[in-house]
């Protein structure tokens, strides 16, 4: 059924000229956004987000994830071009790509990276339309004590994923949830955490807050880092590698294409995990190990087929448990709250035309960022000459028209400079600011099924342990948590890190 | 062993430990006050009604931030303790100063968004950064003359797409 919807949405969305305009706006956007160093996709989806307030939900879903699939494939530009991956899922792909780019193959290099990642993305949709309505099967058995125990495990997973201390990523969770909590709770109409005023009433938006530490917090990272400018982009050359040399990375990309969607099915685990994995297994198979590093074609293709199919992975938890696997996805399941979709099994139940409009979204954007990416690659690495200051700057107004939009308020505008100071301070303290956002998120999710829980039981927590779901998710996440502090301990003297002073 | 190799050895992190309890601190801090001055958010909890009420998840939240950040302040003392120094894992102060003045004017354009509205208060603030940020302390005609260029046609920009082409108002 899903893929009659598919059909219908495709035809839809290609006959209409202000739909595929969008998405053609969405994947330049992304890409240009993807390319620039201290330009994140999350960072690029947060400071867009609002551009989808005026629009339909579909319509908001195909403009939002063609800039989240080209800017995942933009982030290879500038890691190929000046040896500074755009996104952190390009970290590996200059290994390669950059010296293939000093030996006079950009173009081909760049071209590697597109047809890898176009496949990638395909192999990833396939898998998700695939694996999806498995995972949802399952999580139709979720009930309360389930779902609670998912958010639990969710949060702990992505503190965990969120870079430093799990412990550190956890107590930022928490206040996400805290914050999740401000203005009136919903099913007793007690006001919480508002000090009696009117503004904190209404609580706090998911907006402000992702645009704040995504966007605002990110600038001034970047403002506060060392002046360095950029590498002089080299020319680009020829974009049309052998047809030979293509067709022998067939393998490679299909494995990558693989890898990247199971691992970035997993909560948490990331791009950066996913192409790390394809690039050591890229060159463990090769016969020619030792070409890895000095340009050699599958160490491009095999990480780039895998960051792209990842999107496709990391949409998985999202649509069928309503857990966002990473921060883009958190921002993309923002703008699905905004528009009053909740993702989780019952979307694909009561709404199976808009799971269809997000397949088709990724469908479209994978292709159109293929045609762009080869039509456009010369003017597109021009923009990384575009002078950071009127980047920033530009991204700060963008940050402040983003959140006041959401409600046509000013506190919006307060509390996203808020969080902008706070994700800094984060940053500066060495605490992950991402948890923060899966706190608010999730946090309205873990008390309704917590507080539905213990009334089902009668205010028992044995409902937690007597549920094998629950039981196995509650203890994945203690897991979880323990494991980061107890492995080194486990760990034979001779694999510890020599003590201070020690020989 | 070299005097100055103390500072090699030394286990790093007390600073940004102490400043991250501290921060923890705050928040539970503040949550506990809004906790502890809500009289019925309080009275929830002796409700008799089945549901254990909106104080339940507030309470395990708050006591978690404060002994989270009991924990982590105390790694920072332990750490200060073994010799570390209160600046380890910090950057240097002056660091911030850029970042600080970006916010300080962030929150002017926001105060002056409703009074001057969004196309000459925006203006200027990325007209003063673009300047900043390009020219630095020096007098320069050229850098002046891009400043004010990009000082009206990025906030003509935004206000033509989303005011223009995605109908989402600007402040006024």
């Amino acid at each position: 059924m899903i893929l009659e919807h598919f059909a219908d949405t495709l035809l839809t969305t290609l006959l209409d000229p202000r739909l595929m305009l969008l998405v053609v706006v969405g994947v330049g956007i992304g890409i240009v956004l993807g390319a620039l160093p201290g330009v994140s996709s999350t960072m690029a989806l947060a400071i867009l987000l609002p551009v989808s307030f005026g629009l339909e939900p579909g319509a908001a879903m195909l403009f939002l994830i063609a800039v989240f699939m080209a800017s995942v494939y933009g982030g290879s530009i500038s890691a190929i071009l000046v040896n500074i991956p755009g996104t952190p899922g390009a970290i590996v792909t200059q290994f390669d790509g950059y010296p293939m780019a000093q030996s006079g193959r950009a173009g081909h290099a760049l071209a590697y990276a597109l047809i890898a990642s176009s496949i990638g993305g395909l192999i990833g949709l396939t898998l998700l339309i695939t694996l999806a309505p498995g995972v949802v099967a399952v999580a139709m058995s979720f009930r309360s004590p389930e779902f609670a125990m998912a958010a639990v495990f969710g949060l702990v997973l992505l503190s965990f994923a969120s870079g430093g201390s799990t412990f550190r990523g956890i107590l930022v969770g928490l206040i996400g949830l805290l914050c999740g909590m401000v203005g009136f709770d919903a099913l007793t109409d007690v006001s919480r955490f508002d000090f009696g005023t009117a503004a904190l009433q209404g609580g706090v938006e998911l907006v402000p807050l992702t645009v704040g530490i995504f966007g605002l917090a990110e600038v001034l990272r970047n403002l506060a880092a060392r002046d360095g400018a950029l590498p002089p982009v080299p020319s680009i050359g020829s974009m049309i590698p052998p047809l030979g040399s293509i067709a022998r990375l067939w393998k490679t990309i299909l494995r990558g294409g693989v890898v990247g969607t199971f691992v970035g099915a997993i909560p948490a685990a990331g791009s950066a995990i996913s192409v790390a994995i394809a690039y050591a297994q890229e060159k463990r198979l090769s016969r020619h190990p030792e070409r890895f590093g000095k340009g050699e074609p599958a160490g491009i293709a095999g990480p780039e087929a895998a960051n792209s199919a990842g999107v496709g992975g990391s949409l998985v938890p999202m649509m069928t448990l309503g857990i966002p696997g990473d921060p883009i996805t958190a921002v993309l399941m923002g703008a699905l709250l905004i528009h009053g979709l909740r993702p989780g099994p019952l979307l694909f139940a009561n709404e199976p035309g808009f799971v269809a409009t997000i397949y088709v979204a990724v469908f479209l954007a994978v292709l159109l960022t293929l045609v762009i990416g080869f039509g456009f690659m010369r003017i597109i690495a021009q923009v990384m000459r575009v002078p950071r200051a009127l980047l920033f700057t530009a991204i700060a107004l963008l940050c402040v028209v983003g959140s006041f939009a959401i409600r046509n308020s000013m506190v919006d505008v307060y509390v996203m400079l808020f969080f902008g100071v706070v994700g800094y301070l984060l940053y500066m303290i060495r605490i992950p600011p991402a948890p923060l956002a899966f706190g608010l998120i999730l946090g309205p999710i873990l008390e309704e099924n917590l507080r539905r829980s213990l009334i089902i039981s009668g205010g028992s927590w044995s409902i937690f342990i007597e549920r094998p779901i629950a039981l196995a998710l509650l203890l994945l996440s203690l897991a979880a948590i323990v494991a980061p502090l107890v492995v080194p301990l486990l760990r034979r003297p001779s694999m510890r890190p020599p003590r201070d002073g020690a020989p | 062993m070299h005097a100055d190799d103390a500072s090699d050895t030394i286990a790093p992190g007390a600073g940004s430990d102490l400043l991250a309890g501290g921060f923890l601190f705050a928040w539970a801090g503040v949550g506990w006050i809004g906790y502890l001055t809500n009289e019925r958010l309080r009275a929830s909890l002796e409700s008799p009604s089945p549901d254990p009420g909106p104080a339940l998840l507030a309470l395990i939240v708050l006591w978690g931030l404060t002994l989270g950040g009991t924990a982590v302040t105390a790694s920072g003392v332990w750490r200060r303790a073994r010799g570390g120094r209160l600046r380890d894992g910090l950057e240097d102060a002056r660091t911030h100063l850029r970042p600080a003045a970006f916010v300080v004017t962030l929150i002017l354009l926001a105060v002056l968004l409703r009074p001057l509205g969004f196309l000459p208060a925006a203006g200027v603030f990325t007209a003063c950064w673009l300047y900043g940020l390009t020219a630095g302390a020096r007098l320069s005609l050229r850098h002046a003359a891009l400043a004010l260029l990009g000082g009206v046609l990025l906030p003509l920009g935004l206000q033509l797409v989303f005011a223009g082409l995605l109908l989402v108002p600007l402040p006024r």
